[in-house]
């Protein structure tokens, strides 16, 4: 399994059980904030959990862009690549 | 019996006492803000001091021109378990929003209570000092807000939130968000349930401020539960889970009306 796919077995799990968004809802496309309707806290929360994920601090302004659950594994590729 | 011209005359009325009402509210403020503000201060000591006074000062304010508007025929208002909320200490006072009334209505029976203010106001020459020494919380950032929230709770203040953020659409049901049910949470502390009506409805979202109903706006405001939102926690589950159970739960009384289910506390 590649690091992508990983990352996004990972972010689904935690969307699924941490915030009660339904698994066929969580795709490359789907947006964070319309789509699985999520809210700031949430992404607050979901970063912690991509930290202890990555063993890396996240800075959250490098997810400032994120819109969709692609930006958000590519955001955490990067994050993984950089050191 | 009432004429029909006594009916128009009234109708008339109340859109030039609406507008003063509005006049009034900004030049009141701004004199309170600037001449009786400072003068409050002076023997005030410490910063916890300085914001009781400024919250209690604001919350008399506030009931003055709520007295005002009534006694000029803009609106009548019947409260029930009103007295309730003078006591309450170190909880999140919640109410659904339907009008531009709602937070001065509130404020005006509660002494003493944060709120979440625009951050614009904190680059208001004229309101910066009124809105810092009471202690109000900026909505800059969610991060930011959702720790001051937090905090001011811990320290024993009471808070006051509108979970759905911005008025209620008329005829519509009401869509909380979460983070009220975060911060309830996070701080530890009751919820104290507030349900506001205004029949018929005007000073909505979708009113301008000069269309005033064809009878006199009347508001009722019934004091319901302090609900204990420690049962929401459970060992098992995440915050993010609990915080959507507590938000459902709360939406769910005020659609139904019902935000009196036990005799109250």
């Amino acid at each position: 399994m590649d690091t992508k796919q990983a990352i996004f077995e990972h972010v689904k799990t935690a969307l699924v059980d941490k915030f009660e968004v339904p698994a066929e809802a969580v795709c490359l496309e789907a947006t964070l904030y319309e789509d699985l309707d999520l809210d700031s806290i949430d992404a607050v929360d979901l970063i912690i959990t991509l930290q202890d994920y990555t063993k890396k601090k996240i800075q959250p302004e490098s997810f400032k862009q994120v819109r969709t659950i692609q930006d958000l594994i590519e955001a955490t590729q990067q994050l993984m690549d950089n050191s | 019996m009432i004429s029909k011209s006594h009916l128009n005359l009234n109708y008339y009325w109340r859109i030039v006492a609406t507008g003063f009402g509005f006049a009034l509210f900004g030049i009141g403020g701004l004199f309170i803000a600037l001449v009786i503000f400072p003068f409050i201060l002076v023997n005030a000591k410490s910063k916890d001091q300085r914001k009781l006074k400024a919250q209690a000062l604001i919350s008399k304010s506030f009931r003055f021109f709520i007295s005002i508007l009534r006694s000029l025929g803009v609106l009548t208002l019947t409260t029930a378990n009103i007295e309730k909320l003078k006591s309450d200490s170190g909880i999140m006072v919640i109410a659904n929003h339907p009008t531009l009334l709602d937070v001065v209505l509130l404020i005006s029976y509660l002494p003493r209570v944060d709120c979440v203010v625009k951050e614009a106001l904190w680059h208001n020459p004229f309101l910066k000092r009124v809105v810092q020494t009471a202690g109000y919380i900026s909505n800059s950032t969610p991060e930011q807000l959702l720790d001051d929230c937090v905090d001011t709770l811990k320290r024993g203040n009471n808070l006051l939130i509108f979970p759905e953020g911005t008025r209620t659409e008329p005829g519509k049901p009401e869509v909380f968000r979460r983070g009220a049910a975060n911060i309830a949470l996070r701080a530890q502390v009751a919820v104290r349930l507030v349900y506001i009506s205004c029949q018929p409805s005007a000073l909505s979202k979708s009113h301008r401020w000069y269309q005033v109903p064809k009878r006199k706006m009347h508001f009722t405001i019934k004091v319901g539960d302090c609900l204990e939102t420690s049962n929401f926690i459970t060992k098992n589950e995440p915050l993010s889970i609990s915080a959507r159970r507590l938000t459902q739960y709360l939406q769910k009384c005020y659609r139904q009306g019902e935000v009196l289910h036990e005799s109250v506390a």
